[in-house]
């Protein structure tokens, strides 16, 4: 009887095969993880020409960790916790922040949200009319970027690699509650950067 | 109606599903253009977030990947060596043994012979010396017998 294709076996028999000695079957690891792994070494580095060797330093970590992995949670979540430390720790050896304090601890009623085009919603204006009409995707795409490392990490996992809170929290040892507090105030930054977009365009 | 618009956490939550909204929150959003607009423009942004491209790398990650991993120990090519080395050590000493066999065996007979006849004198010159060593105390108790 032939054994299934890597494609379909369970995350067990995966890490089995590989821990019997089959490397090639890692590549079905890679292939299983690497839209989250990209996804957040893009967010959390900004800098291009490191981001192929941290990809690379992420998965030579899982690989010789393995033998560690228990199963308390998702292989993904596990290479994912893997990812956003490695990250972590390429941040702290050039002194740059993921998260800068003040954004940490931001108010959300602080002058610089009081600024923002709120006159819009009340007017009969419709703003999802008039952004759908223009590039909402390259709009949405530049205001993600123009986000703390942190908040742009949090948003991709969950609006594009469709996380839940309890996972994002797990790969990246924050509690469920600080992750949705940096969601929300992440999504609203986006709100108000696409309100005021629509503002100056409408000028 | 604004002083009880939805704050920014149910705004966004309700962009998400309207059923988690408390029944007061979702009665307020059916009742209030401005609040449905806001909700709107939420919900427009979740969907073009999930549409976003993904970033990819230029380079084929799983094969980088898999070129890189140590590779696994030799061990079983050097199980097949040592295995081979001792077949052949195995099969010289069978060859040897039945070509050189026969007269291996003569020499050695030869050998044991030559040992047994060294040792058979020496056993009999030690057991000659030692008589005649009997015999001369023999003889020397004898004349101090007689001249006592
Ligand atoms: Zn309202």
């Amino acid at each position: 009887m032939s054994s299934p294709p890597a494609s379909l076996l369970t995350d067990q028999q995966l890490v089995a095969q590989i821990l019997g000695g089959n490397a090639a079957a890692f590549g079905q690891v890679v292939r299983r993880t690497e839209g989250l792994v990209t996804q957040m070494v893009f967010k959390m580095i900004r800098h291009p020409a490191d981001r192929p060797d941290l990809a690379q330093e992420i998965y030579l970590k899982a690989y010789k960790n393995l033998a560690g992995f228990k199963f308390q949670a998702k292989l993904s979540t596990w290479v994912g916790q893997i990812a956003y430390n490695t990250c972590l720790h390429y941040l702290e050896k050039k002194q740059l922040v993921l998260l800068d304090p003040t954004e940490a601890t931001a108010d959300e009623d602080a002058p610089n949200y009081r600024a923002a085009p709120t006159h819009l919603a009340s007017t009969d204006a419709d703003p999802e009319a008039a952004l759908f009409g223009r590039d909402l995707a390259d709009i949405l795409g530049a205001a993600i970027e123009q986000l703390p490392p942190l908040y742009r990490t949090l948003v991709s996992l969950y609006h594009q690699q469709e996380l839940s809170y309890e996972e994002i929290a797990q790969i990246t040892s924050l509690p469920d509650g600080t992750v949705k507090n940096y969601l929300f105030r992440a999504r609203k930054q986006l709100k108000l950067h696409l309100l005021a977009r629509y503002q100056r365009a409408d000028l | 109606m604004t002083s009880s618009h939805l704050p920014e956490p149910a705004l966004q939550a309700a962009a998400e599903s309207l059923a988690s909204l408390p029944s007061a929150q979702a009665a307020h959003l059916h009742a209030c253009a401005q609040c449905q607009r806001q909700v709107a423009l939420y919900r427009q942004l979740y969907v073009a977030a999930a549409q976003l491209p993904p970033p990819v790398f230029n380079f084929d990650l799983t094969a980088k990947v898999l070129a890189q991993l140590p590779r696994p120990p030799a061990k079983p090519a050097f199980t097949w060596a040592l295995g081979l080395v001792a077949a052949l050590v195995a099969g010289v000493v069978v060859v040897f043994t039945l070509v050189f066999g026969g007269a291996l065996a003569q020499a050695m007979q030869g050998l044991f012979t030559v040992l047994g006849a060294g040792l058979g004198i020496g056993a009999a010159v030690l057991l000659a010396g030692q008589c005649l060593e009997l015999v001369a105390q023999h003889r020397q108790r004898m004349r101090l017998l007689a001249f006592s």
